[in-house]
């Protein structure tokens, strides 16, 4: 079973993740801020990372950071779910930069599970 | 010897005179005296000279009354010393001219005397041996006063000899004297033939002997005699003439002549009848001449009037373009400066009387953003000059700067305008205003708006994935069709939120200028296609046919960051199906014209009305008819489109007649840096 972990401070946002992911099979983890979300990505190695932006405490960016120093981090997948735009560029010339850049407001939660799948498979 | 001839008539010397002793000295004192006395009461100025030195050895009385110098001021002095003489001698080299000759006459000659009279003299200089003496002696004759009756007397006789009237002077017993050139020319006879003739055969021609009696009686009594005679040419024809006979008595009282003075009477009657026409004609014209006077004033009146108002509204003008706060200036055609008010003083730290007269741009440097001088040719003042039209950069977007006297900045807005006088643009009118304020304001909307946006977007983004994830449960699907509407209704309604949204968003990162460009070699004609299959989908909505036309040949990639591109194409294709009438068409060419692509998108919709037209690129700005048509709409993407645009340094025009259609056209440089 691909795991999945989801890094959000958003809890409804979170939830809905969670709900969908796991009813399409994935094994999935829960983190509300980014540091939580290193520790939960170094400790179990999920398949793919789900990860917010603008988050309390450690953001997004900064987790990206850490991950990307870690030896099995700098390869991980990440998808960037935000609704800020324009982020695509703080992203950008991080070593294995991440593989989708979505505007959660902008993408529909249909097609967002469809990349996850072809991603997964 | 001759000193002591004339130490013997020295006055000092006469108080005790030097008798001689001897009867021949005797004998030769007494001529001496006699000469002397001579020499005392001579009505002449006398000097005599010594004419080897020049010195005066004597002066007689008479000279000394006549040049108002005393004898001692005289004597022994040089003839040229003297200012009196300077007409004659003014140098000793003249003088030598006056020793040389032996007689010199000046028969008038201009002296002023020393008190400053100016007199006329004649001038007479004897050069003779006294002895073995030589000795000039000057005779001095004032002849003012007779020059003065002589000139009178030749004036008078001028004045006769060319009077109109006749004249003849005759003697006592009426023997003609002296005839003058009226009379001449009158009768025939000349001046010769006439004189020595009695008066009769001239003047009394054709009167009786007792008509000529009575006129005798008359003037041989000392009477004034007045009445028209009958003259009688050389030729035996007449002439009447209007004549005065006046008798004139010599200083005894007896008379000595008669003078005649005619008036021709002909003439004088012509001149009388024509004085009445003429007076006639005066009062006509003089009543036309008060017409036209009165006239004249009436438009001289208009004329200050019309000054007046001139100056007042001069003045007014001239007042407000100093005193309005916006900082005006104007320029000629070189841009010297002619005009500045004192807000734009203000504005640039400059005084008037630093700029006048000089080169704007030498005082006042534009720069952008980053500092970067902005050429002379692209600024606006120039502009208006060069393309004879407005020029202007007014809004906060247009980052343009005014470096002040003492180097510090300020964003400004301009606007240009060209001077036309006869069609020939004779200058500039540039009009500035500082616009940190509204810069600063239209930052702090657009932060709040970029702020705001966030914060809306996180809520609705999470009720849109919500709706969704429902939707698709089987007990949505099983649910009534009534229920499923609802849910669509508050699907649509949040999207459409959503995409207010997203269109405020990039409203707000293009004012703050965070647009990052991400360019990449695109084939805009693949690009534009795509869009606009697209975008067939939704032609359906008015049963629109949606066209594209590309040329021929191929265009070279360009440089631009395609989403944006895309974006821009299918906000002006949107625009045009969603403001079409129904089974309208909306085209889509393009075009390449030199190294400009033209993109333009042809709808045959509503049009947007002249009013409307200028607004249109303005922020959430939407016509009423838009609204009406499509009331979603944000009015904001036409603000992003040519803002883009812009960016990729193209720019984008419109022509649009309302109830007929829009043509929107996007002008993209090939060129792209």
């Amino acid at each position: 079973m691909k795991k999945i972990l989801i890094v959000e401070d958003e809890k409804a946002y979170l939830g809905l993740l969670h709900d969908q992911l796991a009813k399409n099979g994935y094994d999935v983890m829960d983190a509300k801020d980014g540091e939580e979300g290193l520790k939960l990505a170094l400790d179990n190695k999920p398949d793919l990372i789900l990860l917010d932006l603008i988050m309390p405490k450690v953001g997004g960016i900064q987790m990206l950071k850490a991950l990307r120093a870690d030896t099995w981090g700098k390869d991980a997948s990440v998808f960037i779910l935000t609704n800020v735009n324009g982020s695509r560029e703080l992203t950008e010339g991080m070593s294995n930069s991440v593989g989708l850049y979505i505007i959660k407001s902008d993408m529909k939660l249909d097609d967002l599970l469809w990349d996850i799948k072809v991603t997964l498979k | 010897m001759l000193k002591h001839l004339f130490n013997i008539f020295a006055p000092q010397k006469e108080e005790n005179p030097p008798y001689p002793v001897n009867p021949s000295e005797k004998k030769l004192s007494l001529s001496e005296l006699r000469y002397r006395r001579l020499f005392e009461t001579a009505q002449d100025g006398i000097l005599i000279l010594d004419a080897d030195s020049g010195k005066i050895e004597d002066a007689n009385p008479y000279l000394q009354e006549i040049l108002a110098y005393s004898k001692n001021e005289l004597l022994g002095k040089h003839l040229w010393e003297l200012g009196v003489f300077k007409d004659i001698v003014s140098s000793k080299e003249a003088f030598l001219k006056l020793q040389k000759q032996k007689y010199i006459r000046y028969k008038d000659l201009p002296l002023k005397t020393k008190n400053g009279r100016s007199i006329d003299a004649e001038f007479i200089s004897n050069v003779y041996m006294v002895g073995n003496q030589k000795v000039i002696q000057c005779n001095i004759r004032e002849i003012s006063e007779f020059k003065k009756s002589d000139e009178k007397l030749i004036l008078l006789s001028k004045a006769l000899e060319v009077a109109a009237n006749g004249i003849v002077i005759t003697d006592d017993k009426g023997i003609i004297q002296w005839v003058n050139s009226s009379l001449t020319t009158t009768s025939g006879y000349t001046f010769e033939e006439a004189v020595g003739k009695s008066s009769r055969i001239l003047i009394f021609g054709k009167n009786d002997t007792l008509f000529f009696r009575d006129l005798w009686k008359t003037i041989s009594s000392g009477k004034v005699w007045h009445g028209e005679l009958i003259n009688r040419k050389k030729d035996g024809g007449f002439y009447p003439m209007e004549t005065t006979i006046t008798p004139v008595k010599d200083q005894d009282g007896e008379i000595k002549n008669f003078i005649a003075i005619q008036q021709d009477l002909e003439s004088r009657k012509n001149l009388e009848k024509d004085l009445v026409k003429k007076n006639v004609n005066l009062v006509h014209q003089s009543k036309v001449q008060e017409e036209t006077k009165q006239a004249m004033l009436n438009v001289m009146e208009d004329l200050e009037e019309a000054k007046r108002v001139i100056e007042i509204e001069r003045a007014r003008d001239e007042a407000m373009l100093i005193s309005i706060g916006s900082g005006i200036i104007a320029t000629d055609q070189n841009l010297r400066v002619t005009f500045m008010n004192e807000a734009a003083e203000r504005l640039v730290g400059w005084k008037n009387e630093e700029v006048i007269g000089k080169l704007w741009f030498d005082f006042v440097p534009m720069v952008d953003e980053n500092g970067n001088m902005l050429p002379e040719d692209e600024r606006p003042i120039k502009q208006a000059i060069s393309n004879k039209k407005l020029s202007t950069f007014t809004t906060p977007l247009d980052n343009y700067y005014f470096i002040r006297k003492d180097k510090t900045k300020f964003p400004v807005s301009v606007v240009a305008a060209p001077i036309i006088l006869n069609r020939k643009v004779i200058g500039a009118i540039g009009v500035y205003q500082d616009i940190t304020r509204e810069k600063e304001i239209d930052k702090a909307k657009s932060e709040f708006v970029s702020l705001a946006s966030h914060q809306l977007r996180t809520p609705l983004g999470i009720m849109k994935w919500y709706l969704e994830a429902l939707e698709n449960e089987d007990y949505m699907k099983k649910s009534p069709r009534m229920i499923r509407n609802y849910f669509d209704e508050i699907s649509d309604s949040n999207e459409r939120v959503l995409s207010l949204v997203r269109d405020l968003l990039s409203v707000s990162r293009i004012d703050q200028g965070r647009v990052k460009n991400v360019p990449k070699s695109v084939d805009l004609i693949q690009a534009i296609k795509e869009v606009v299959d697209q975008m067939q989908i939704v032609t359906h909505v008015h049963n629109i046919t949606l066209g594209l036309t590309v040329p021929e040949n191929k265009i070279p990639p360009v440089n631009i960051d395609v989403l944006r591109f895309s974006e821009v194409i299918e906000n002006l294709v949107g625009n045009a199906i969603e403001y079409s009438v129904e089974a309208g068409s909306v085209n889509v060419t393009v075009k390449k014209q030199d190294d400009i692509l033209l993109i333009s998108v042809k709808d045959t919709g509503i049009g947007i009305s002249k009013e409307d037209q200028k607004k249109l690129f303005t922020k959430f700005f939407r016509s009423e008819k838009a609204v009406t048509q499509n009331p979603e709409g944000s009015g904001l993407g036409l603000y992003v489109v040519k803002s883009y645009i812009e960016g990729w340094g193209g720019k984008l025009s419109f022509e649009s007649v309302e109830g007929r259609g829009s043509t929107f056209t996007i002008h993209l440089p090939l060129c792209q840096k």
